[in-house]
């Protein structure tokens, strides 16, 4: 079948898939825990009824019995070896019982390995599994591929690749996604969708994991972004568990009366999973004949995704930062990094562009002296697992270009395709190959075209190029080509001109590198903020710029505000809406400054201690008196209101970070007035064999706050460093703490050293594992549940 | 080619809010967090998420026999724990699980404490162990999704050596299993993991 026929199948009428085989061939007397693969070659008359019963109650295409036909899953029966000849005959069984009157497609599934990035199955590696079973399914005679059941959108991607460098037969693609809309692996419906059919999956959708109901509502979030007809295949309800075992209870005619939902919503193929059967096809067909296929809504469409997120571009929505700062050129310290092999900074670069406002990353691996095309494959790798923001693919070399885009778990930005030759000849059939977007830049192996016209001409030539590989207008950008205006202070017009006409004229979206603009300019900040707030409003749709420049950002989120592309103004009153700091440190200048120190602590306010303590003193408050009546009661409130659960831990420690910094500030003060008082002193340690010390370092934090003198012996520490530490210090208090059982007993032995060395100090122990009656078994003083506990039995225990 | 032991480089979770705020004492009847506070807690809760890598793997055993109080595999791995082995009563396999948000934010939590924010320190620490929890979770979960196709099902339950009578020593057993050094976790003498936010765990697999 030709992917022309295919399409045409469906112009007409819904095409009828087949349901669930499994079930279907248990009933056929296939015995638990066999190979179905293996069971169907040695009873083929089971397959054949089965699948003429699908045929006969309206299946137009039926699924090849090579779910598990691939390399991976056939080594757990032994038979990796047998690919090629087991799918060879199994697709010629189908065919045999489908016959002239409907049409074979080789059913390719998961392997039930994790493919890189978020598995350590080498993506290349997957594409050969999957290319072997292709290979024996294309000699079978399949007429077609549907890749089914996938919880990984890079397995899926793996799958179709092997198809498309295979033959040029036609591809469903379908995926699971559980009740959250989102396969287990945790991508959405949409941008599963995008990245499918950019790299050239014929029909997309959904099987398996949810029934009809549940179904439609997947089915209805792909329809607004497909360019493909969408697949339906639910299993026969949702799952339920009874005695031990799952079952499917909606009964065929409620299955079918979903039929005539699912197609308003886009799905021009319809069949069952798991818990259907011939009467749930026949059902469904009845009721798919009653309603015509709705064709897919878009031909082209103006978005990029992520694994798990899809980024729409277009005037109709607010305008697009691609965050810059993954790029080497002029960054030292990210050369260095790079030229050592780290990803430190990229990773540090992303969280902050993101957490700025950027939707998209740009990614350029070009410096001298390393391997880019690795350095990119490593960095997409990283930035594929930790963030969501698809990725723009930043080279100019065709290899980088397509090791990136073949690994990319997404449909990625390119950037860029000019008139070169170059870019034309390799970088353009690569970018087609994946599907990727492309940022088409208007310049010539020749020139720079310093004006709009000369810019417009090759933004023709270098389009006409693309529409050969099948690009759209919507799945360009164009870029306006920022020069600089100290040197030519018509290029911002030039570039200004551009982008309207681009907008206006042409119909595409464009981008701008924002910053060339004011090169060699004093404050440029301000150039650049104006120079994007212009653009926006002559229809430019993205901008690749630092989102951390708080002037553009805010020239962004305003001039989308002003022209009506930020839709009741919820971007801007969301982005500058709070300032809830600034009115509270405000509050405290109000009060005298003593009260405002007090008021310090109370909310855990760091920063500003310090400047009020000072006002404190010069306006005559001695330190002594700020210790004892301000500071000391202010944490000792706080310790209250923690104990009353109004304060939580984080909020104790603001508090108690706040008093450290006052305390380090105002202790030489009291030194040099005489008045300095030291409490006990208390040991605190983390026993022998046991690492964790988060709770021991709060615990002697709060003490300090109160303070007692604390000698911190870290983690790890043995009962003698222990007892000798509590001699050399005179210790009144030893605190111990551990986490784990198998580290707890060694409180009991720190306690029985400590006694045989005539150690008076008392002992307290708090950790998870350990309590009072524990405290009391091993001779221990006291015990604490928290850090303000801990506090409360030192003081305690030093009375 | 094929290996048993199944391997996730990335687990894609959510930062889990409600759980690292209620593991740090928060009560939304009782407690009270003014507007400036909430947002510096929520930004160390991302800033802190944003260092966990969360890894995991898992591996199905087949259940060969159970004693009193101990569960054998076909592997010849013995657990001995009578409560484990009630929550296994029906199950044919069992399956091992385990997650790591790796080294960078237990580097991280040293660094906020020494460079004088126990707050952020605490915050940073609450939200390694329940996104390590979480990720163990989002492999639970996986396992029990994937079971559908095979009629069969996961325990709802998951146990981890370390509570009850299932004893941290077993931890051993399962990181050799697991092949746990593959992922840079070692455990020490007394069976505890390094990084700290890692995480064991077991269920049983019905049907």
């Amino acid at each position: 079948m030709t992917k022309q026929e295919f399409r045409k199948l469906i112009e007409s009428r819904v095409v009828i898939l087949d349901g669930a085989t499994g079930t279907e061939l248990a009933k056929q007397g296939m015995p638990q825990g066999v190979c179905p693969e293996q069971w169907v070659l040695q009873n083929p008359q089971a397959i054949e009824n089965v699948q003429r019963a699908y045929r006969e109650a309206g299946s137009d295409i039926v699924y090849a019995c090579t779910f598990g036909g691939n390399r991976c899953k056939l080594e757990e029966f032994g038979l990796q070896d047998s690919v090629v000849e087991m799918n060879q005959a199994l697709a010629r069984l189908s065919k045999n019982a489908m016959g002239e009157n409907g049409f074979v497609f080789g059913d390719i599934a998961p392997t039930g390995r994790f493919v890189e990035p978020f598995g350590d199955f080498k993506f290349d590696d997957a594409v050969e599994v999957y290319r072997e079973q292709v290979k024996g399914l294309l000699a079978g005679g399949v007429d077609g591929f549907a890749v089914e059941t996938m919880l990984d959108i890079q397995e899926a991607r793996a799958a179709l690749i092997a198809i498309k460098e295979s033959c040029d037969l036609p591809v469903i693609v379908t995926m699971t996604y559980q009740e959250d809309g989102r396969t287990l692996t945790g991508t959405d419906p949409a941008s599963a969708l995008i990245t499918l059919q950019s790299l050239g999956a014929d029909a997309v959708g959904c099987n398996c994991s949810t029934g009809p109901a549940q179904m439609l509502m997947f089915i209805q979030a792909m329809q607004p972004y497909a360019t493909v007809p969408l697949v339906a295949k639910p299993n026969a309800g949702m799952p339920k568990l009874v005695n031990g075992k799952t079952i499917f209870d909606m009964p065929p005619e409620e299955f079918g009366s979903y039929i005539p939902e699912l197609m308003k919503a886009g799905a021009c193929f319809i069949g069952g999973c798991c818990g259907t059967a011939p009467e749930y096809i026949r059902e469904a067909k009845k009721a798919a004949a009653s309603a015509s296929p709705v064709a897919p809504v878009n031909d082209a469409i103006s978005a990029v995704s992520s694994a798990r997120k899809t980024v729409c571009i277009g005037s109709d929505r607010t305008t697009v930062i691609v965050g810059e700062r993954i790029n080497p050129t002029g960054k030292k310290k990210l050369q260095a990094e790079l030229r050592e092999g780290k990803l430190d900074l990229v990773r540090q670069y992303a969280a902050e562009q993101v957490h700025a406002g950027a939707e998209i990353l740009d990614v350029n691996m070009g410096v001298s002296g390393i391997d880019e095309r690795d350095m990119m494959v490593q960095a997409i790798k990283l930035l594929s697992k930790i963030s969501d923001a698809p990725l723009c693919i930043d080279s100019t070399k065709p290899e980088v270009v397509e090791a990136a885009l073949r690994l990319y778990p997404g449909r990625a930005l390119l950037n860029s395709i000019s008139c070169e030759k170059e870019r034309i000849e390799k970088t353009l059939p690569i970018a087609a190959k994946y599907g990727a977007m492309f940022i088409l830049l208007p310049l010539t192996d020749d020139e720079i075209p310093p004006t709009c016209d000369g810019r417009i001409s090759v933004i023709g030539e270098i389009y006409a190029q693309a529409e050969k590989y099948g690009y759209k207008k919507a799945d360009i950008v164009v870029d306006g080509l920022v020069m600089t205006v100290s040197s030519d202070q018509q290029a911002a017009k030039e570039t200004i001109s551009l982008v309207e006409w681009c907008a206006s004229d042409f119909g595409v979206n464009t981008i701008l590198g924002l910053s060339n603009v004011s090169f060699g300019l004093p404050e440029r900040k301000w150039v650049n903020g104006a120079f994007l707030a212009m653009n926006i409003d002559r229809g430019l749709t993205m901008a690749i710029a630092n989102p951390s420049d708080e002037v553009l950002m805010a020239s962004k989120f305003a001039g989308d505000a002003l022209i009506g592309k930020d839709k009741k103004l919820r971007e801007y009153v969301g982005r500058f809406s709070d300032s809830a700091p600034a009115a509270s440190a405000k509050a405290k200048e109000q009060l005298p400054p003593e009260e405002a120190v007090f008021r310090c602590v109370i909310n855990g306010d760091q920063d500003n201690v310090v400047a009020f303590i000072k006002k404190a003193i010069e306006a005559g408050i001695s330190a002594d008196t700020l210790v004892n009546e301000k500071l000391i009661p202010a944490i000792q409130k706080v310790g209250y209101l923690f104990d009353q659960k109004k304060y939580f831990l984080p909020q104790l420690m603001m508090s108690a970070d706040t008093m450290r910094t006052a305390f380090e500030f105002i202790e030489p003060v009291l030194r040099e007035s005489g008045t300095s008082t030291q409490g006990p002193t208390v040991i605190l340690a983390t026993v022998k064999g046991d690492i964790h010390d988060i709770g021991k370092n709060l615990v002697a934090l709060m003490l300090k706050n109160y303070s007692f003198k604390v000698i911190d012996l870290g983690k790890d520490v043995s009962a003698e460093e222990i007892v000798a530490a509590a001699e050399e210090h005179n210790a009144d208090i030893i605190g111990l703490s551990a986490l784990m059982t198998t580290t707890m007993s060694e409180m009991k032995g720190v306690i029985e050293h400590a006694r045989q060395r005539g150690i008076k100090a008392k002992f307290m122990i708090g950790g998870a594992v350990v309590d009072n009656d524990y405290a009391e078994e091993i001779g221990a003083e006291g015990y604490a549940p928290d850090a303000i506990g801990a506090v409360k039995t030192a003081q305690r225990l030093s009375n | 080619m094929h290996e048993s032991i199944k391997t996730f480089s990335t687990i894609p979770l959510s930062m889990p809010r409600d759980r690292i705020m209620s593991r740090l004492g928060y009560n939304r009847h009782l407690t009270d967090v003014e507007p400036g506070q909430a947002g510096k807690i929520e930004k160390a809760m991302e800033d802190a998420f944003m260092l966990c890598v969360p890894v995991g793997v898992y591996r199905r055993c087949v259940i060969s026999s159970f004693g009193q109080d101990f569960v054998e595999t076909a592997e010849g791995i013995n657990i001995k724990s009578a409560s484990l082995r009630e929550m296994l009563g029906k199950s044919t396999e069992v399956a091992f699980l385990a997650a790591t948000v790796g080294p960078r934010l237990i580097e991280a939590i040293k660094a906020r404490f020494d460079a004088g924010s126990a707050f952020e320190a605490s915050v940073y620490d609450a939200t390694g162990s329940e996104s390590a929890d979480a990720a163990l979770g989002w492999i639970h979960e996986f396992i029990a999704k994937s079971l559908v196709r095979e009629a069969k099902a996961a325990t709802k339950m998951r146990f981890s050596p370390g509570y009850g009578d299932l004893t941290l020593e077993n931890q051993k057993i399962i990181y050799d299993l697991l092949k746990l050094d593959r992922f840079g976790i070692t455990i020490t003498e007394r069976y505890l993991l390094i990084p700290e936010k890692s995480v064991i765990g077991i269920i049983g697999i019905e049907g």
